[in-house]
């Protein structure tokens, strides 16, 4: 599977009382990230499953990001805490390439985008690809960023295919 | 600003409630709380969250939809196999109520922001649109099967216009007088459905061509009731625009 990393589009401070939760993109955040997802879609590139974690500014990026989804989207609270065990089941099941009765691939591996935050997205392709979560200083994602990784979802089995940053997104549109 | 955290305190309550099973009500108002706050999402213009809520209100409705058969149908030949077939689907229930997805779905409609009432008027009349354009394609139906699909997408667009409104507090009556006329044709097919898969089909020929009669019945009402009511149905919803009807 091909497998998208996208980190949350810049947001507000936290209001007085208010939870990190409930921090909603800032208006250059959205505006910013919109072109982001013009760029994305200049590659050609479409999911055919959208995660999200519950929280407000990844709701709101994922809802910037809708248009480029074929399939399903897919509120994911494992997105939301550090990468574990049902995340790597959330994404290995979404990840798994329909096959036929004798066993053939019935269409091409999924395309499935993940949107979260720091430093979790990090620790989580530290894990796929390095086998140690806590490498994930490695994989530095700014707001808006995206990082493509492509094998199986399992601990060491995925390769990182590239790191966007957000200007680059942004310059693709 | 409209919040959703009225229906979504009424989704919270009845999940409980149908989580432990003894009462009917508890699913049957989970799925109408899960309508409304889908009808919610639309009028704001949200893609996320929709199949969240899709995937939870078709859980709750394989049993809402045993429930009622049950009641229609509680004697051999239909009943026992119903009641298994119920089971089964709200084991499947259970399982989505307590997934993660769920409590996920309930913690982002906590944090969505409220409605805009000016972007939900808009958003209603595309509803209305839908709600035209569905009737006159089911009316203009020339094969049965063809006409009760297209009734069944009338009353689903229907439905969805009308809890809209009521996120507006708009008065809703010809819409709920027309739904009521195409409920019956809805029943009608989900117990057409179950009889297809039952296993002895000459233990249930008695029920399949009461079910015959009565699906023609409802079929001429739904004609007639969409011919009577259709005007006064987009009538209540209020345009920002001249309305042409087509």
């Amino acid at each position: 599977m091909d497998l998208y990393l996208i980190r949350h589009a810049p947001a507000l401070d936290a209001a007085p009382g208010g939870s990190d939760a409930a921090r909603p993109l800032s208006p250059k955040g959205r505006r910013r990230f919109a072109q982001s997802v013009d760029g994305l879609a200049h590659l050609g590139l479409t999911f055919d499953l959208l995660l999200h974690s519950p929280w407000l500014r990844a709701l709101e990026t994922a809802e910037l990001l809708a248009g480029l989804v074929r399939g399903e989207t897919r509120v994911t609270p494992a997105l939301a805490e550090p990468p574990g065990r049902p995340l790597l089941a959330e994404l290995s099941g979404a990840g798994a390439a329909p096959v036929d009765p004798e066993g053939r691939l019935t269409r091409a591996p999924r395309r499935v985008a993940a949107v979260g935050h720091q430093p979790w997205l990090s620790e989580l392709a530290a894990w796929l690809v390095l086998e140690d979560p806590e490498a994930g200083r490695q994989f530095q994602l700014g707001k808006g960023g995206v990082l493509w990784l492509r094998g199986e979802p399992a601990p060491g089995e995925m390769h990182l295919q590239a790191l966007l940053t957000p200007k680059l997104v942004r310059a693709l549109a | 600003m409209i919040s959703p955290h009225p229906w979504l305190e009424h989704l919270r309550r009845h999940l409980d409630v149908a989580r432990l099973g003894r009462d009917p009500e508890g699913v049957h108002q989970m799925r109408v709380a899960l309508r409304r706050l889908g009808a919610w999402l639309h009028l704001g213009g949200w893609r996320v969250l929709a199949d969240d809520i899709g995937w939870l209100r078709r859980n709750a409705g394989a049993v809402r939809d045993f429930d009622v058969l049950l009641e229609r149908h509680p004697k051999e030949p239909l009943g026992p196999w119903l009641s298994r077939r119920r089971e089964r689907a709200r084991g499947a229930l259970l399982a989505a109520i307590d997934a993660p997805r769920a409590a996920g779905l309930l913690e982002a409609l906590s944090l969505a922001p409220p409605l805009d009432p000016d972007r939900a008027r808009t958003a209603l009349e595309g509803l209305a649109h839908r709600v035209e354009t569905r009737g006159k394609r089911a009316l203009e139906s020339a094969h049965k099967p063809k006409e009760i699909e297209r009734w069944h997408a009338l009353r689903r667009a229907l439905r969805q216009l009308r809890y809209g409104m009521e996120w507006l507090e708009l008065p809703t009556k010809p819409l709920r007088e027309l739904q009521d006329e195409l409920g019956e044709l809805g029943d009608l097919a989900v117990l057409q459905r179950q009889l297809r898969e039952y296993p002895e089909q000459r233990h249930v020929a008695e029920i399949a061509a009461q079910l015959e009669h009565a699906t023609e019945r409802a079929l001429g009402n739904a004609r007639a009731g969409w011919r009577e009511r259709h005007d006064a149905v987009l009538a209540a919803v209020p345009r920002t625009r001249p309305w042409t009807s087509t």
